[in-house]
């Protein structure tokens, strides 16, 4: 019976290590994603080039065929996803403004195709504008209200978000889970926006379409982040991964699980330096320099800094980098006033309680903490559940000499220092 | 104890653990599940109805009721678009005025006749069914815009593309094989 | 100095929440529901002249790159109606449904109720055929003189849709001749069946329509 006895035990102690992993650190494997770093040819590049090519050839032979504008257009956006080429967005751009003229801005799909563009760009009074002439034109009409859902959320208008939430209820529909569990992560309510983002994967996986379930792994992935499930959001970035290994969104997940989770600097950057290689997108360089400053080597920071900088001087990029140039700015004496503009432009542009926070946060850091202060209390305290605009917040309640609420705040933030990275801990411990 | 129980006990706690750990539930099904209920989302009986006879604004109705409610529901509105469309319209090619002719049009089934020819219309045998080949678009159009004669608006009664650019197949699918 | 390089030397503090975690979700997919669009109908006596062949297209302008990834959306369901005694509401029913690789065809059989909403009878008579994928050639399967075929083919529609498009909005006068097939060189997702005559009536007419029903 001994043997029995010690087989048990040593099964016993096996079940504990190998299920107890909350508590283990270690939690992604190089062998999990090796295979997707570095790899040769892009499948889901070429097919979109192969795409816009066969679109394009078919429209200089009979050029007008006006629907094919938006399947150029679509390809662009395809290849602006997967490559992060500003440049392809623009084009979009350009080619559904064709279509629409061609219809005299009286085609819904037309009209919510050039709204998806707009939305991309942040140019979300634009996109209403043209989502409300799709409603009034009033084709495939519950397409156009999720869109408004989309549209109004960003703009900060609640009240329209509820009302066509409550329009286009339906708990069966995927299109309607996805939203309504935005929703719920927007007003806090991050058990509810997992478990309808868990129902909308299982409709995207029995209707078999392969984008939709990679959609929804990465968004998926991203809110049991937030809800410290971090296995699960390395699981769920993996599988969009499966599906499309050129994924760079995905990539920049599991970076940020060994980078924030797991305290690996260096096999994070190794990751985002293969994500760089296939998508040009500006976020992943400044991503880059936090982790360089992390690791004290400041050359690599100002390196990937600059970086950063020089591509979001195109203009083509608009505001779509507006959040990051405000708290970018914000810390450099040259530069924080220009910060306050950008904040006062975004706020205008969009008046969400994540504007108004970087609108606070630009006044304290130009010294006006009192009227920071004004500001994150009408706007953004109760407002916004974001560990960021949270952050923010307490650093201005504690420069108005208001230690109590900060120190409120700071037990939260206690809990989302993996939301806001290793660099956050020293300085929500100092609160 | 003999070896063989050892290795019994041992597998079976293995596979216990495996068990315990594995938090990936979503394996594919193998049954085949045809259960639910499926809701209508589109519909089409003669071709381009939809898109010639219906507003913007109607179209998601229109897909939406069934056939048997659709003339009470669309005929009016079909007549007002047809003399939209030709405000000089009498009569077309069948003799058929104004409110015969989308009365005809609003019911949007499609007639085949399992007697013989089946055509949209082939100058003598008229809606007896829908062969791949017919030009459906432009005897639609010389019934709306061609008068009586058929000798109306030359100009709209033919999108002067009369065949597909790929030639279909006499036996079964019938479809020409994809580009 | 260049002024990044003052920005980047300035920048002495962690730029702590610059990055977190994914706080800005990726846009919204584009909307779905364009898997339950049908493009096309057809019913016209087939081959045999004791049979009659349906065809129902959905997923249009498929460039054939898009072809090669294109698949029917198991939450889709196709329904030929045929109604035999003239009164536009169905008598019987075909029902097309794609599960992993296969389109299953049901009946023609009398549906338990009609109009709106449909469920898939577990007792009528069932057939399936293996969907055929791009480059390959068609699968057909044949059973109780019924034939079968799921599968990308080229769109056989043929229409200069733009030219119509420019007339409808008042910024063309009359068609061009020659006019351009918008949809050449382009393929559609088709389901293809075929039933004797015997299955769906006597003789005369019958009135038939197809209908994408998506499942709730």
């Amino acid at each position: 019976m001994k043997y029995i006895q010690l087989i048990f035990l040593f099964v016993t102690l096996l079940i504990i290590t190998s299920c107890n992993t909350e508590q283990v650190k270690q939690i992604t494997n190089t062998e999990d994603y090796e295979a997707y770093l570095n790899i040769d040819s892009n499948e889901a590049l070429l097919k979109a080039q192969e795409e816009l090519n066969f679109w394009n050839n078919k429209l200089q032979k009979t050029p007008n065929q006006y629907p094919y504008y938006s399947k150029i257009a679509s390809a662009n956006a395809q290849i602006f996803k997967l490559t992060g080429n500003i440049n392809e967005l623009k084009e979009a751009e350009k080619n559904l403004l064709e279509a629409n003229k061609k219809t005299n801005f009286n085609n819904a799909g037309y009209l919510r195709a050039l709204a998806r563009n707009y939305i991309s760009q942040h140019r979300f009074k634009e996109a209403l504008q043209l989502l409300t002439k799709a409603e009034y034109n009033g084709e495939k009409l519950e397409q156009t209200h999720f869109m408004l859902i989309d549209v109004h959320l960003e703009l900060g208008n609640s009240k329209k978000v509820e009302k066509y939430l409550s329009k286009v209820k339906n708990f069966k529909n995927f299109d309607y889970l996805i939203r309504i569990s935005k929703y719920n992560d927007h007003i806090g309510n991050l058990d509810n926006a997992i478990k309808y983002l868990e129902q909308s994967l299982a409709i995207a996986k029995s209707s078999k379409n392969q984008s939709l379930i990679q959609w929804n792994y990465t968004n998926l992935a991203d809110y049991y982040g937030h809800a410290g499930r971090i296995k699960d959001s390395y699981n769920a970035y993996l599988k969009a991964l499966e599906i499309n290994p050129n994924n760079s969104y995905a990539k920049k997940g599991i970076a940020w699980i060994i980078y924030s989770y797991e305290r690996n600097p260096e096999e994070a950057l190794r990751i985002l330096e293969t994500v760089s290689k296939e998508n040009a997108a500006p976020d992943y360089h400044l991503l880059r320099a936090e982790i360089a400053n992390y690791l004290g080597d400041k050359s690599a920071q100002e390196t990937q800094t600059k970086i950063y900088l020089a591509k979001v001087k195109n203009e083509n990029y608009g505001a779509m980098y507006a959040k990051y140039n405000v708290l970018l700015f914000a810390d450099d004496n040259a530069k924080k006033v220009k910060a306050l503009e950008i904040a006062k432009a975004e706020v205008k542009a969009r008046p969400t309680a994540q504007s108004y926070d970087l609108l606070a946060w630009a006044y304290y850091k130009n010294g006006s903490a009192n009227k920071a202060l004004e500001i994150a209390n009408k706007y953004v305290v109760g407002k916004t559940f974001e560990p960021e605009a949270l952050l923010h917040t307490a650093h201005i309640l504690k420069a108005n000499g208001k230690q109590e609420k900060a120190l409120e705040i700071k037990e939260e933030l206690l809990g989302a220092i993996y939301e806001l990275g290793p660099h956050s801990e020293q300085e929500i411990t100092n609160i | 104890m003999n070896l063989n129980k050892i290795k019994y006990i041992a597998i079976l706690t293995i596979s216990l653990c495996v068990a315990s750990c594995s938090s990936d539930n979503d394996s594919p099904q193998i049954t085949t599940d045809f259960s639910g209920t499926f809701v209508l989302k589109d519909q089409m009986g003669r071709p381009a109805i939809n898109t010639v006879f219906v507003d913007a604004s109607k179209k998601d109705n229109f897909n939406t009721t069934i056939p048997s409610n659709q003339g009470a529901a669309y005929q009016s509105d079909f007549q007002t678009k047809l003399l939209a469309l030709n405000p000089n319209y009498t009569t077309n090619a069948l003799g058929m005025d104004a409110a015969t002719f989308t009365g005809a049009l609003a019911t949007d089934v499609l007639t085949v006749t399992l007697d013989g020819k089946t055509t949209f219309f082939d100058g003598t045998n008229v809606l007896t069914g829908r062969a791949l080949a017919d030009d459906v678009i432009s005897v639609e159009l010389l019934l709306i815009f061609g008068g009586p004669t058929g000798a109306d608006n030359p100009g709209l009664t033919d999108d002067n593309v009369s065949a597909n650019d790929k030639a279909f197949l006499s036996s079964f699918p019938y479809l020409a094989s994809p580009w | 100095m260049k002024k990044t390089k003052i920005l980047v030397a300035t920048m002495i503090v962690a730029i702590i929440g610059l990055i977190t975690v994914a706080a800005d979700h990726i846009d919204a997919p584009a909307v779905t529901g364009g898997s339950a669009d049908i493009t096309d109908f057809y019913a016209f006596q087939a081959e045999n002249s004791n049979s009659i062949a349906f065809v129902a297209n959905v997923q249009g302008l498929l460039s054939p790159t898009a072809t090669a990834s294109a698949s029917f959306d198991e939450n889709v369901l196709i329904e030929f109606n045929i109604d035999t005694d003239a009164d536009a509401v169905e008598d019987l029913i075909i029902q097309a449904i794609p599960r992993n690789g296969k389109m299953y065809f049901i009946g023609p059989y009398a549906p338990s109720s009609t109009g709106v909403n449909s469920t898939i009878s577990t007792t009528a008579t069932r057939n399936e055929v293996t969907i055929s994928s791009y480059g390959s050639t068609p699968i057909v399967s044949n059973a109780g003189n019924m034939k079968f075929f799921a599968g990308p083919r080229d769109d056989p529609f043929f229409m200069d849709f733009a030219r119509y498009g420019e007339i409808i909005g008042g910024n063309a006068a009359s068609f061009n001749d020659p006019g351009a097939d918008t949809f050449a060189g382009t393929n559609v997702l088709s389901i293809v069946v075929e039933v004797p005559k015997s299955m769906i009536g006597t003789s005369g007419n019958v009135n038939t329509w197809v209908e994408a029903k998506m499942k709730q």
